[in-house]
């Protein structure tokens, strides 16, 4: 009965991400390629998009306080996270990263740093979506017995 | 016979996941690496890879450079080079098929991919 409950609010919660459109059809894309050999995939992808995703973050905000901009530089950061974005369906933090290559392209440092202030938000409220989505698969799977 | 071998590389490591879990489940064997020097050694010290798989935009070297090494390389220029690259950049497309790639996928790579480039192992 428990693992009822826990499986309708995950699928809720999941429902709601893409209805919110912070996921594509990428996401189901990982879910399809999940299964008894391979139990946990798409948390294992989540959690590598959820640190790649801080650690490029950090670095883009160090690298927009210098006094001295390398916008290439700052680009190759948003083009990984871009393309990390895209390879889990977080369909939001993609668009913003192509919003934010264009201020790149413009050195528009007001700009990437606006975007950076955009793609942060939505990042993180991303991850603790995705925070919330593992901890409920690990309670679903914590009400079933061990093989 | 035995499963295929595909390289991939990729410096981004959720789309290494990602790739090597689309082509093991067509029944592939996959090596991972990062960078396009670390492919170059592993293909140097291992001999049964069927395919390369490679990202385009790597740093220090990209997706081309490693297929011109591996096309001017008399041991490994029959191997089959994929390119995978988010960017759908015309000029670029046509640079990677004419030094001899198989094709040019669009990133994010997708299951229905798999069988498309599996067909030229």
């Amino acid at each position: 009965m428990a693992a009822a409950a826990l499986t309708s609010q995950l699928n809720a919660l999941v429902n709601n991400m893409f209805a919110m459109g912070l996921l594509d059809d990428q996401f189901q894309q990982l879910q399809m390629l999940q299964d008894s050999t391979a139990p946990d995939f798409v948390s294992e992808v989540v959690t590598l998009f959820c640190d790649d995703g801080e650690r490029i973050i950090c670095e883009l905000s160090r690298q927009l306080e210098k006094p001295n901009v390398d916008f290439d530089r700052v680009d190759s950061y948003v083009h990984q996270l871009k393309g990390s974005s895209a390879s889990v369906g977080a369909q939001k933090v993609k668009n913003t990263c192509i919003q934010f290559r264009e201020f790149c392209q413009q050195r528009s440092r007001d700009g990437c740093l606006k975007t950076l202030d955009l793609v942060r938000t939505e990042f993180y409220d991303l991850r603790n979506k995705f925070q919330a989505m593992l901890q409920l698969e690990q309670q679903i799977q914590a009400c079933y017995p061990k093989h | 016979m035995s499963s295929p071998h595909v390289l991939v590389v990729d410096d981004t490591h959720v789309d290494r996941h990602v790739v090597s879990m689309a082509l093991m489940r067509h029944n592939v064997r996959v090596t991972a690496v990062e960078s396009v020097m670390q492919a170059l050694m592993f293909l140097d010290s291992e001999h049964d890879v069927d395919m390369i798989v490679s990202d385009y935009c790597m740093p220090d070297m990209t997706g081309y450079n490693l297929l011109m090494e591996v096309k001017k390389s008399p041991k490994l220029a029959h191997l089959p080079v994929v390119i995978a690259s988010s960017d759908n950049i015309p000029e670029r497309i046509r640079k990677c098929l004419d030094g001899g790639a198989k094709d040019y996928i669009l990133k994010p790579v997708k299951i229905v991919d798999v069988p498309r480039i599996m067909k030229y192992i």
